[in-house]
């Protein structure tokens, strides 16, 4: 369909919803069909944060919740597109629930904006200085005090703490690192009692513990090859090493 | 060069307090955002590796010493605590996460673990 028909074919339900009595089966149906309808936005709009530790399910569940607030706010008289209408909502709504729901501890306000602040500052020196930035240089980039950062550090990690508990079922399967492992486990104490364990992993978990622990590859490096952000595998790191130290334990 | 020392109970319940404090103490020696993460992932296994097997009981000295390039750790654990096997799995997350590992043992038998991260000499 061409932008413009979809766009009048929008108006024409929007409209038809204005005139329909809020609560009749009439109007939920048109209500469900605008939903319905522009659910393609939503994931694509969720996808975006798809990298940050929450199942995109979850996301799209949120986001869904935005386009609805947008559809029950949306004034046609006012002249804008829907989708540009809708958008900010959408991702608010998805922002806030990483706000909100993913924070372990419930981590004020401020620190959670320079904990993000400190995240992209993290990113963009990395980049700069092709090589993991100190807290000094993440200070000295936002004019805050090595104290903040390392109190907003404090703040991110309360809040991957949660995070570990998402599963990576949106995660790409990195296929053969299971053959490898094994063999990097040959001459560790335990590994009868290890082995087990590491098969409760999925995929990525084990290359990255390979990579990372039998490879010495950093953190930055593996995010890199697996397309990841460096702070996604440091929970990746910190889940799977709890998993195993607790399994061992248990033997 | 600073020093700085902690001791807790031997229980898992401290090794948050130690972790954070690492953390707290490596952002002041200026080590990167990366050492620091690992350094934390280390000190869990340090903790983790020193109190395995006691039944809570005695504690975990710590302590820090923060040198121009350097910061090292220093964790003791209680009477009884096993020194590390180096064909461990412990001992292999430990070696990749900080540039280097010890252990001593004190006349009276107490094992440390000694952790030295470095500090990348920054432009």
């Amino acid at each position: 369909m061409p932008k413009n028909d979809l766009r009048s074919a929008d108006r024409e339900m929007f409209e038809q919803l204005a005139a329909l009595e809020a609560g009749t089966t009439q109007h939920e149906a048109t209500r469900a069909a605008l939903i319905e309808r522009h659910l393609p936005l939503v994931i694509f709009m969720a996808r975006k944060f798809a990298d940050r530790g929450e199942p995109l399910d979850d996301l799209i569940q949120v986001g869904t919740i935005g386009l609805i607030k947008a559809i029950d706010r949306f004034e046609i008289a006012r002249g804008f597109e829907f989708s540009t209408f809708a958008t900010p909502t959408i991702v608010g709504e998805i922002k806030r629930h990483f706000r909100d729901k993913t924070w372990a501890i419930r981590v004020p306000r401020r620190l959670q904006e320079l904990g993000a602040a400190v995240n992209k500052a993290n990113v963009e020196l990395t980049q700069k200085l092709v090589r993991s930035p100190t807290t000094k240089e993440i200070a000295k980039h936002l004019g805050v005090t090595v104290d903040d950062v390392a109190e907003a550090l404090e703040a991110n990690s309360a809040y991957s703490t949660i995070s570990l508990d998402t599963s990576s079922d949106d995660a790409p399967t990195i296929g053969d690192s299971v053959g490898s492992l094994d063999g990097a486990l040959e001459g560790v104490e335990y590994r009868e009692s290890l082995k087990p364990l590491l098969e409760k992993l999925d995929d990525r978990e084990k290359r990255i513990l390979q990579l990372r622990f039998f490879d010495n590859l950093s953190q930055s490096q593996i995010a890199t090859d697996l397309g990841i952000s460096q702070m996604h595998v440091s929970r990746i790191l910190n889940k799977v090493l709890i998993h195993l130290r607790e399994g061992l334990l248990e033997n | 060069m600073a020093l700085i020392e902690l001791a807790v109970p031997a229980s898992p319940d401290y090794v948050g307090l130690i972790r954070s404090a690492a953390a707290h103490i490596a952002a002041h020696a200026d080590l990167t955002l990366e050492a620091i993460d690992d350094l934390r992932l280390a000190v869990d296994e340090a903790f983790a590796v020193l109190i395995a097997h006691q039944p809570d009981t005695g504690r975990v000295a710590v302590s820090f010493h923060i040198h121009a390039d350097s910061l090292q750790i220093e964790m003791t654990g209680p009477a009884g605590s096993p020194k590390p096997d180096r064909n461990s799995f412990a001992w292999t997350v430990l070696t990749a996460l900080v540039h280097e590992v010890k252990t001593q043992t004190s006349p009276d038998g107490l094992v440390t673990l000694l952790l030295t991260a470095k500090v990348v000499a920054s432009a």
